[in-house]
Protein backbone atom coordinates (compact mmCIF):
# COMPACT_ATOMS: atom_id res chain seq x y z
CA UNK A 1 0.00 0.00 0.00
CA UNK A 2 1.46 3.48 -1.11
CA UNK A 3 0.57 6.54 0.84
CA UNK A 4 0.68 10.25 0.63
CA UNK A 5 3.50 11.10 2.05
CA UNK A 6 3.31 12.97 5.58
CA UNK A 7 5.24 13.56 9.23
CA UNK A 8 3.71 15.11 12.20
CA UNK A 9 6.67 15.55 14.58
CA UNK A 10 7.08 17.12 18.17
CA UNK A 11 6.70 17.13 22.01
CA UNK A 12 2.99 15.82 23.02
CA UNK A 13 1.36 15.81 26.26
CA UNK A 14 -1.45 13.05 27.07
CA UNK A 15 -3.31 12.66 30.20
CA UNK A 16 -5.89 10.53 31.59
CA UNK A 17 -8.05 9.96 34.70
CA UNK A 18 -6.20 6.93 35.80
CA UNK A 19 -3.58 6.84 38.33
CA UNK A 20 0.11 7.53 37.68
CA UNK A 21 1.62 5.68 35.35
CA UNK A 22 -2.01 3.94 33.84
CA UNK A 23 -2.06 0.69 33.99
CA UNK A 24 -3.77 0.70 30.42
CA UNK A 25 0.26 1.10 29.29
CA UNK A 26 0.38 -2.30 31.18
CA UNK A 27 -2.11 -3.54 29.23
CA UNK A 28 -3.91 -3.91 32.51
CA UNK A 29 -7.52 -2.16 33.14
CA UNK A 30 -8.05 1.61 34.16
CA UNK A 31 -7.72 2.79 37.32
CA UNK A 32 -10.95 3.56 37.77
CA UNK A 33 -12.61 1.64 35.52
CA UNK A 34 -13.20 3.96 32.52
CA UNK A 35 -11.03 6.18 30.84
CA UNK A 36 -11.16 9.82 30.05
CA UNK A 37 -8.42 12.59 29.37
CA UNK A 38 -6.73 15.18 27.31
CA UNK A 39 -3.56 15.50 24.60
CA UNK A 40 -1.76 18.05 22.46
CA UNK A 41 1.00 17.92 20.30
CA UNK A 42 2.89 21.33 19.07
CA UNK A 43 3.83 19.90 14.92
CA UNK A 44 7.65 21.11 15.31
CA UNK A 45 8.11 19.73 11.73
CA UNK A 46 5.18 18.47 9.95
CA UNK A 47 3.74 18.30 6.07
CA UNK A 48 1.13 16.36 4.39
CA UNK A 49 1.98 16.16 0.53
CA UNK A 50 2.97 20.24 -0.30
CA UNK A 51 1.01 21.06 2.77
CA UNK A 52 3.67 22.20 5.47
CA UNK A 53 1.99 21.78 9.22
CA UNK A 54 5.31 23.26 11.00
CA UNK A 55 3.93 25.00 14.14
CA UNK A 56 0.26 24.17 14.26
CA UNK A 57 -1.21 22.93 17.53
CA UNK A 58 -3.27 20.15 17.94
CA UNK A 59 -5.35 18.12 20.60
CA UNK A 60 -7.98 16.17 21.94
CA UNK A 61 -10.48 14.81 24.23
CA UNK A 62 -11.93 11.84 24.94
CA UNK A 63 -14.04 9.22 27.23
CA UNK A 64 -14.86 5.67 27.15
CA UNK A 65 -17.12 3.75 29.80
CA UNK A 66 -14.59 1.40 30.25
CA UNK A 67 -11.20 0.21 29.20
CA UNK A 68 -10.29 1.66 25.51
CA UNK A 69 -9.99 -1.40 24.04
CA UNK A 70 -13.76 -2.19 24.84
CA UNK A 71 -14.87 0.55 22.80
CA UNK A 72 -17.62 2.91 23.00
CA UNK A 73 -15.43 6.19 22.78
CA UNK A 74 -16.56 9.77 22.27
CA UNK A 75 -13.83 12.25 21.07
CA UNK A 76 -13.88 15.40 20.13
CA UNK A 77 -10.51 16.99 18.16
CA UNK A 78 -8.78 20.46 18.57
CA UNK A 79 -7.64 22.47 16.43
CA UNK A 80 -5.49 25.60 15.46
CA UNK A 81 -6.80 28.44 14.41
CA UNK A 82 -4.91 29.71 12.68
CA UNK A 83 -4.52 26.62 10.15
CA UNK A 84 -5.56 27.13 6.49
CA UNK A 85 -8.15 25.23 4.56
CA UNK A 86 -5.68 23.46 3.00
CA UNK A 87 -3.70 22.13 6.36
CA UNK A 88 -7.06 21.64 8.30
CA UNK A 89 -7.98 19.06 5.68
CA UNK A 90 -4.52 17.30 5.29
CA UNK A 91 -4.92 17.16 9.69
CA UNK A 92 -8.17 15.68 9.59
CA UNK A 93 -7.16 12.97 6.75
CA UNK A 94 -4.06 12.30 9.43
CA UNK A 95 -6.03 12.33 12.77
CA UNK A 96 -9.20 10.40 10.84
CA UNK A 97 -6.56 7.35 10.09
CA UNK A 98 -6.96 7.80 6.50
CA UNK A 99 -3.50 7.53 4.24
CA UNK A 100 -1.81 5.34 7.00
CA UNK A 101 -0.99 1.62 7.87
CA UNK A 102 -4.14 0.18 10.25
CA UNK A 103 -1.21 -0.17 13.19
CA UNK A 104 -0.61 3.65 13.71
CA UNK A 105 -2.10 5.26 16.89
CA UNK A 106 -4.78 7.46 15.42
CA UNK A 107 -6.28 3.76 13.64
CA UNK A 108 -5.81 1.98 16.51
CA UNK A 109 -8.13 4.70 18.97
CA UNK A 110 -9.89 5.45 16.26
CA UNK A 111 -11.14 1.73 15.69
CA UNK A 112 -12.81 2.11 19.77
CA UNK A 113 -14.33 5.69 18.59
CA UNK A 114 -17.98 5.48 18.56
CA UNK A 115 -19.00 8.75 18.47
CA UNK A 116 -16.82 11.90 17.01
CA UNK A 117 -17.93 15.55 18.42
CA UNK A 118 -17.56 18.52 15.94
CA UNK A 119 -14.05 19.44 15.91
CA UNK A 120 -13.80 22.75 17.75
CA UNK A 121 -11.13 25.80 16.37
CA UNK A 122 -9.58 27.98 18.80
CA UNK A 123 -6.70 29.74 19.28
CA UNK A 124 -4.68 26.83 21.28
CA UNK A 125 -1.94 27.39 23.40
CA UNK A 126 1.00 25.25 24.33
CA UNK A 127 4.07 24.39 26.61
CA UNK A 128 6.34 21.67 27.01
CA UNK A 129 8.97 20.90 28.67
CA UNK A 130 9.96 16.95 28.91
CA UNK A 131 12.76 17.01 30.35
CA UNK A 132 11.63 19.02 33.75
CA UNK A 133 8.46 17.61 33.40
CA UNK A 134 6.37 20.50 32.96
CA UNK A 135 3.40 20.93 30.34
CA UNK A 136 0.63 23.47 29.74
CA UNK A 137 -2.23 23.34 27.22
CA UNK A 138 -5.30 25.54 26.97
CA UNK A 139 -8.60 25.21 24.26
CA UNK A 140 -9.37 28.76 25.91
CA UNK A 141 -13.04 28.84 28.27
CA UNK A 142 -13.44 24.92 27.03
CA UNK A 143 -10.45 22.74 28.31
CA UNK A 144 -7.11 23.34 30.65
CA UNK A 145 -4.43 20.85 31.14
CA UNK A 146 -1.28 21.33 33.31
CA UNK A 147 1.53 18.76 33.85
CA UNK A 148 3.64 18.81 36.41
CA UNK A 149 6.10 15.91 37.87
CA UNK A 150 5.29 13.57 40.48
CA UNK A 151 6.25 14.05 44.16
CA UNK A 152 7.39 11.36 46.76
CA UNK A 153 4.37 11.39 49.25
CA UNK A 154 6.68 10.82 52.02
CA UNK A 155 9.09 13.43 51.39
CA UNK A 156 8.02 15.81 49.23
CA UNK A 157 10.98 15.00 46.28
CA UNK A 158 10.38 15.12 42.60
CA UNK A 159 9.70 11.42 41.28
CA UNK A 160 11.34 10.96 38.08
CA UNK A 161 9.62 7.75 36.11
CA UNK A 162 9.86 6.88 32.13
CA UNK A 163 7.35 4.56 31.06
CA UNK A 164 9.48 2.41 28.03
CA UNK A 165 7.50 0.54 25.31
CA UNK A 166 9.76 -0.70 22.48
CA UNK A 167 6.96 -1.64 20.12
CA UNK A 168 4.60 1.17 21.56
CA UNK A 169 2.52 2.76 18.64
CA UNK A 170 1.87 5.94 20.39
CA UNK A 171 5.62 6.68 22.13
CA UNK A 172 8.60 4.68 22.57
CA UNK A 173 9.82 6.56 25.77
CA UNK A 174 7.46 8.59 27.84
CA UNK A 175 8.17 10.68 30.98
CA UNK A 176 5.71 10.12 33.31
CA UNK A 177 4.10 13.06 35.75
CA UNK A 178 1.02 14.28 37.52
CA UNK A 179 -1.93 15.40 35.12
CA UNK A 180 -4.80 17.95 36.27
CA UNK A 181 -7.34 18.96 33.67
CA UNK A 182 -10.86 20.21 33.24
CA UNK A 183 -12.96 20.59 30.92
CA UNK A 184 -16.36 22.14 29.95
CA UNK A 185 -19.48 21.15 27.45
CA UNK A 186 -22.10 19.35 27.08
CA UNK A 187 -20.33 15.98 26.76
CA UNK A 188 -16.69 14.96 27.91
CA UNK A 189 -16.99 17.79 30.87
CA UNK A 190 -14.79 16.55 33.20
CA UNK A 191 -12.29 17.28 36.06
CA UNK A 192 -9.54 15.85 37.40
CA UNK A 193 -6.31 16.30 39.77
CA UNK A 194 -3.00 14.18 40.38
CA UNK A 195 -3.59 11.68 37.77
CA UNK A 196 -1.47 10.29 34.82
CA UNK A 197 0.45 12.32 32.22
CA UNK A 198 3.29 11.72 30.33
CA UNK A 199 5.25 13.75 28.35
CA UNK A 200 7.20 12.98 25.21
CA UNK A 201 8.47 13.68 21.54
CA UNK A 202 7.35 11.61 19.00
CA UNK A 203 7.40 11.53 14.77
CA UNK A 204 4.42 10.05 13.26
CA UNK A 205 4.10 9.08 10.08
CA UNK A 206 2.04 6.70 7.29
CA UNK A 207 3.83 3.71 9.03
CA UNK A 208 3.58 4.67 12.29
CA UNK A 209 6.06 6.13 14.68
CA UNK A 210 9.20 6.83 12.50
CA UNK A 211 12.32 5.64 15.15
CA UNK A 212 15.27 7.62 14.10
CA UNK A 213 13.50 11.11 14.43
CA UNK A 214 12.34 9.76 18.25
CA UNK A 215 14.63 11.19 20.79
CA UNK A 216 13.85 9.02 23.73
CA UNK A 217 12.96 11.35 26.67
CA UNK A 218 16.41 12.56 28.63
CA UNK B 1 28.79 -0.40 58.36
CA UNK B 2 30.21 -3.24 56.81
CA UNK B 3 30.55 -2.48 52.65
CA UNK B 4 28.81 -4.81 50.47
CA UNK B 5 27.87 -5.10 46.70
CA UNK B 6 25.37 -7.83 44.56
CA UNK B 7 24.77 -8.28 41.38
CA UNK B 8 22.13 -10.55 40.19
CA UNK B 9 18.40 -10.80 39.20
CA UNK B 10 15.22 -10.52 40.70
CA UNK B 11 11.56 -11.36 40.27
CA UNK B 12 8.59 -9.38 42.13
CA UNK B 13 5.29 -10.17 42.10
CA UNK B 14 2.44 -8.41 43.92
CA UNK B 15 -0.89 -7.61 43.94
CA UNK B 16 -0.90 -4.69 42.00
CA UNK B 17 -2.18 -4.59 38.29
CA UNK B 18 0.44 -4.67 35.36
CA UNK B 19 2.24 -1.30 36.19
CA UNK B 20 2.07 -1.52 39.88
CA UNK B 21 1.43 2.49 40.81
CA UNK B 22 3.17 2.44 43.18
CA UNK B 23 6.56 2.63 41.45
CA UNK B 24 4.99 6.18 40.43
CA UNK B 25 4.15 6.78 43.66
CA UNK B 26 0.66 6.55 43.30
CA UNK B 27 -1.64 4.24 45.49
CA UNK B 28 -1.69 0.46 45.01
CA UNK B 29 -4.48 -0.54 42.71
CA UNK B 30 -6.30 -2.22 45.54
CA UNK B 31 -5.69 -0.29 48.72
CA UNK B 32 -3.08 -2.75 50.32
CA UNK B 33 0.32 -4.60 49.12
CA UNK B 34 0.96 -7.95 49.47
CA UNK B 35 3.99 -9.13 47.44
CA UNK B 36 6.93 -11.18 47.10
CA UNK B 37 10.29 -11.10 45.82
CA UNK B 38 12.71 -13.65 44.20
CA UNK B 39 16.55 -12.58 44.32
CA UNK B 40 19.82 -14.85 42.22
CA UNK B 41 22.83 -13.24 43.45
CA UNK B 42 25.29 -14.41 40.73
CA UNK B 43 28.23 -12.17 42.19
CA UNK B 44 27.97 -10.90 45.41
CA UNK B 45 30.23 -9.99 48.81
CA UNK B 46 29.13 -8.48 52.56
CA UNK B 47 32.72 -7.69 54.14
CA UNK B 48 35.03 -10.56 53.17
CA UNK B 49 31.88 -12.90 53.10
CA UNK B 50 31.26 -13.90 49.43
CA UNK B 51 28.06 -14.41 48.38
CA UNK B 52 28.37 -15.51 44.81
CA UNK B 53 25.54 -17.72 42.95
CA UNK B 54 22.97 -17.43 46.67
CA UNK B 55 19.65 -16.85 46.27
CA UNK B 56 16.75 -15.80 48.60
CA UNK B 57 13.06 -14.78 48.58
CA UNK B 58 12.00 -11.67 50.03
CA UNK B 59 7.76 -11.78 51.43
CA UNK B 60 5.94 -8.63 51.85
CA UNK B 61 2.35 -7.42 53.31
CA UNK B 62 1.31 -3.57 54.53
CA UNK B 63 -2.52 -3.05 54.94
CA UNK B 64 -2.02 0.20 52.93
CA UNK B 65 0.61 1.82 50.66
CA UNK B 66 3.67 0.51 51.52
CA UNK B 67 5.04 4.32 52.76
CA UNK B 68 1.99 4.28 55.19
CA UNK B 69 4.03 1.03 57.37
CA UNK B 70 2.45 -1.02 59.42
CA UNK B 71 4.06 -3.63 57.19
CA UNK B 72 5.41 -7.35 57.76
CA UNK B 73 8.58 -9.37 56.51
CA UNK B 74 9.62 -12.38 55.93
CA UNK B 75 13.02 -13.70 54.67
CA UNK B 76 13.39 -17.18 52.92
CA UNK B 77 17.24 -18.28 52.26
CA UNK B 78 19.11 -20.45 50.57
CA UNK B 79 19.72 -23.46 52.81
CA UNK B 80 22.94 -24.33 50.91
CA UNK B 81 24.30 -20.94 52.50
CA UNK B 82 26.91 -20.88 55.36
CA UNK B 83 25.97 -19.12 58.62
CA UNK B 84 28.19 -16.45 57.89
CA UNK B 85 26.69 -16.55 54.77
CA UNK B 86 23.05 -16.24 56.06
CA UNK B 87 24.07 -13.40 58.56
CA UNK B 88 25.65 -11.51 55.46
CA UNK B 89 21.85 -11.58 53.42
CA UNK B 90 19.71 -11.42 56.45
CA UNK B 91 21.54 -7.89 57.22
CA UNK B 92 21.76 -6.94 53.32
CA UNK B 93 17.62 -8.02 53.23
CA UNK B 94 16.67 -6.28 56.35
CA UNK B 95 18.23 -3.03 55.20
CA UNK B 96 21.53 -3.08 57.39
CA UNK B 97 24.50 -1.71 56.60
CA UNK B 98 22.77 0.23 53.97
CA UNK B 99 22.80 4.32 54.21
CA UNK B 100 19.10 5.32 54.98
CA UNK B 101 16.92 4.97 51.87
CA UNK B 102 19.40 4.07 49.69
CA UNK B 103 17.67 0.24 48.99
CA UNK B 104 14.02 -1.11 48.64
CA UNK B 105 15.36 -3.14 51.32
CA UNK B 106 16.38 -0.51 53.97
CA UNK B 107 13.16 1.28 52.83
CA UNK B 108 10.96 -1.52 53.35
CA UNK B 109 12.51 -2.59 56.45
CA UNK B 110 11.61 1.13 57.39
CA UNK B 111 7.80 0.73 56.99
CA UNK B 112 8.17 -2.85 59.07
CA UNK B 113 6.39 -3.31 62.30
CA UNK B 114 7.19 -6.98 62.72
CA UNK B 115 9.82 -9.93 61.10
CA UNK B 116 9.07 -12.99 60.95
CA UNK B 117 12.06 -15.51 61.58
CA UNK B 118 14.06 -16.01 58.51
CA UNK B 119 13.19 -19.53 57.19
CA UNK B 120 15.55 -21.62 55.01
CA UNK B 121 14.73 -24.02 51.86
CA UNK B 122 16.50 -25.02 48.80
CA UNK B 123 15.58 -22.35 46.56
CA UNK B 124 15.70 -22.52 42.53
CA UNK B 125 15.21 -19.52 40.73
CA UNK B 126 15.20 -19.06 37.31
CA UNK B 127 14.45 -15.61 35.15
CA UNK B 128 15.12 -14.54 31.81
CA UNK B 129 14.45 -10.92 32.45
CA UNK B 130 14.78 -10.08 28.36
CA UNK B 131 11.83 -12.35 27.57
CA UNK B 132 9.97 -11.94 30.88
CA UNK B 133 9.98 -15.24 31.90
CA UNK B 134 10.91 -16.92 35.41
CA UNK B 135 10.17 -20.18 37.66
CA UNK B 136 10.68 -19.61 41.31
CA UNK B 137 10.37 -22.67 43.89
CA UNK B 138 11.57 -22.51 47.65
CA UNK B 139 10.95 -25.96 48.58
CA UNK B 140 7.20 -26.37 49.11
CA UNK B 141 6.98 -23.47 50.08
CA UNK B 142 6.88 -21.09 47.70
CA UNK B 143 6.13 -21.24 43.53
CA UNK B 144 6.29 -18.80 41.53
CA UNK B 145 5.98 -17.96 37.57
CA UNK B 146 6.45 -15.16 35.24
CA UNK B 147 5.18 -14.77 31.81
CA UNK B 148 4.74 -11.69 29.21
CA UNK B 149 1.76 -9.75 29.63
CA UNK B 150 -0.36 -10.35 26.34
CA UNK B 151 -2.63 -7.98 24.71
CA UNK B 152 -6.12 -8.11 25.61
CA UNK B 153 -7.76 -7.94 21.72
CA UNK B 154 -4.88 -9.56 19.99
CA UNK B 155 -3.13 -12.44 22.19
CA UNK B 156 0.43 -10.85 21.01
CA UNK B 157 3.17 -10.44 23.78
CA UNK B 158 3.22 -6.75 25.02
CA UNK B 159 6.60 -5.34 25.99
CA UNK B 160 6.67 -2.84 28.82
CA UNK B 161 9.33 -1.49 30.56
CA UNK B 162 9.32 1.08 33.73
CA UNK B 163 12.65 3.81 33.77
CA UNK B 164 13.55 4.40 36.85
CA UNK B 165 16.96 6.73 36.40
CA UNK B 166 17.32 7.48 40.34
CA UNK B 167 15.37 4.44 41.45
CA UNK B 168 16.79 2.53 45.10
CA UNK B 169 15.98 -0.90 43.26
CA UNK B 170 16.91 -0.90 39.76
CA UNK B 171 17.13 1.68 36.78
CA UNK B 172 15.30 -0.35 33.97
CA UNK B 173 12.76 -3.11 34.82
CA UNK B 174 10.55 -5.35 32.44
CA UNK B 175 7.18 -5.74 32.84
CA UNK B 176 5.24 -9.05 32.95
CA UNK B 177 2.52 -11.14 34.23
CA UNK B 178 3.13 -13.04 37.62
CA UNK B 179 1.46 -15.89 39.27
CA UNK B 180 2.53 -17.15 43.02
CA UNK B 181 1.80 -19.18 45.25
CA UNK B 182 2.80 -18.79 48.55
CA UNK B 183 2.47 -20.83 52.18
CA UNK B 184 3.77 -20.32 55.43
CA UNK B 185 3.56 -17.83 58.11
CA UNK B 186 2.52 -15.18 55.79
CA UNK B 187 0.20 -17.11 52.91
CA UNK B 188 -1.23 -15.61 49.97
CA UNK B 189 -2.07 -16.32 46.01
CA UNK B 190 -1.55 -14.04 43.37
CA UNK B 191 -2.82 -14.76 39.95
CA UNK B 192 -1.54 -12.79 36.70
CA UNK B 193 -0.97 -9.18 39.16
CA UNK B 194 1.80 -7.26 38.53
CA UNK B 195 5.68 -9.14 38.34
CA UNK B 196 8.82 -6.88 37.96
CA UNK B 197 11.97 -8.60 36.23
CA UNK B 198 15.27 -6.48 36.78
CA UNK B 199 18.95 -7.30 36.55
CA UNK B 200 20.25 -5.44 40.04
CA UNK B 201 23.23 -4.15 40.99
CA UNK B 202 23.55 -2.56 44.36
CA UNK B 203 25.64 -1.95 47.67
CA UNK B 204 25.48 -0.64 50.53
CA UNK B 205 24.80 3.21 48.93
CA UNK B 206 22.36 2.36 46.76
CA UNK B 207 22.22 1.30 42.96
CA UNK B 208 25.59 1.37 40.84
CA UNK B 209 24.92 3.51 38.09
Amino acid sequence: MTYVDWMIKGPKLASCNCSYGCPCEFNARPTNGHCEGADAQRIDEGWFGDVRLDSLIIGSRYRWPGPVHEGNGVVQGFFDVRATAAQREALFTILGGKEQEPSTVFNIYGSTIAKELDPIFAPLTFSCDIESRKGHFTVPGILELRIEPIRNPVTGALHRARISLPEGFEYRVAEAASADFHATGEEIAMEHKNCYGVLFDVAYGPYGIIDETTKAAG
Amino acid sequence: MTPWEIEGTEFVNCNCAYGCPCQFNALPTFGNCVGIGAYAFHKGRHGSVNLDGLKAVTIFKWPGAVHEGRGEMLMIIDERASEAQRQSLKRILAGEDTEPGKTVWNVFASTMERFHDTLFAPIEVEIDVDARRSRVKAGTLIDMTAEPIRNPVTGAEHRARIDLPDGFEYTLAEIGSGTSHVTGPVPFELKDSYAQLAHLHLNQSGVVR
